[in-house]
């Protein structure tokens, strides 16, 4: 069914379409969820629950454009609400480049390059930031939000958000040389 | 003329050079800087290589997608069944 129809059906109130609705957009908005609670599954079901359950009460106002990016951004917001606050923020010193007193790098960087299926190794590596880093990361290169998306989304200044997004940035690419770089 | 980088400037502030969002004058110094400095020129381009890898990692076509698992497709039903 065709997102128009299928909210045409929805506005009308027939029970075939909310199950529709959920079947054919849940997985999506679980897999999204998931990520960003960080695999915590009771969570990104029940922000998943939440975002449907808003969708269904509030499908009278949709302005009917945009069917998956809407139930996207509902549950986007249920998953950050259900986030451990405050976002955990453990030093990540140990991953960010070093420092002579001169102002060199202690270290040469090792050159490395990912193969091209490289998806899987990122993925893990971006989950083993810390909570503040890593939904910084999320939103803005996963989810493709700007800054300022993400610092209303977060409760953050735009300020904040670029120094967090530079230091996830810079923690992940040392995760990934200790991945890749071993490899070659 | 100014003195020049020292790396962990270059390095602390990456990421504003590679968004353009530094003034002409220190973006110039950026570029002499990733010129002459193989360590820091190595590390630019390992963090570009970064921020592409983490968006293709989460690009929707890449990403795996599993179903919804039937308990919660009943779940999100019962809570929201129409009134009418
Ligand atoms: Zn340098």
């Amino acid at each position: 069914m065709e997102d128009t129809l299928l909210v045409d059906a929805l506005r009308r109130g027939e029970a075939p379409a909310f199950e529709t609705l959920v079947r054919n957009h849940g997985p999506r908005l679980l897999e999204m969820t998931r990520r960003l609670l960080r695999h915590d599954d009771d969570a990104a079901r029940a922000a998943v629950q939440d975002a449907f359950v808003l969708a269904f009460d509030a499908i009278e106002g949709f302005d009917g454009v945009e069917l998956a990016a809407w139930l996207h951004d509902l549950a986007r917001s249920a998953a950050l609400l259900r986030l451990p606050r405050p976002l955990a923020e453990e030093p990540i010193d140990a991953l960010l480049p070093a420092f002579l007193d001169d102002g060199h790098h202690v270290r040469h960087p090792h050159a490395w390059s990912a193969p091209a299926e490289a998806g899987a190794p990122v993925r893990d590596a971006v989950d083993r930031l810390p909570d503040a880093f890593r939904i910084v990361l999320l939103l803005h290169d996963g989810e493709g939000l700007g800054v300022s998306a993400v610092a209303r989304a977060l409760g953050l200044t735009d300020n904040l958000v670029k120094l967090r997004l530079h230091r996830a940035r810079q923690a992940l690419r040392g995760l990934l040389e200790a991945h890749f770089g071993r490899e070659n | 003329m100014k003195p020049s980088l020292t790396c962990r400037e270059f390095v602390e502030f990456l990421d504003r050079y590679l968004c353009r969002e530094l003034p002409a004058e220190t973006s110039a110094r950026f570029d002499a800087h990733l010129a002459c400095c193989p360590t820091c020129s190595a590390y630019a381009s390992t963090y570009r290589e970064t921020v592409a890898l983490a968006r293709r990692a989460f690009e929707a076509d890449d990403a795996p997608v599993s179903g919804v698992p039937e308990e919660l497709v009943l779940a999100i039903l019962a809570a929201s069944r129409p009134t009418t």
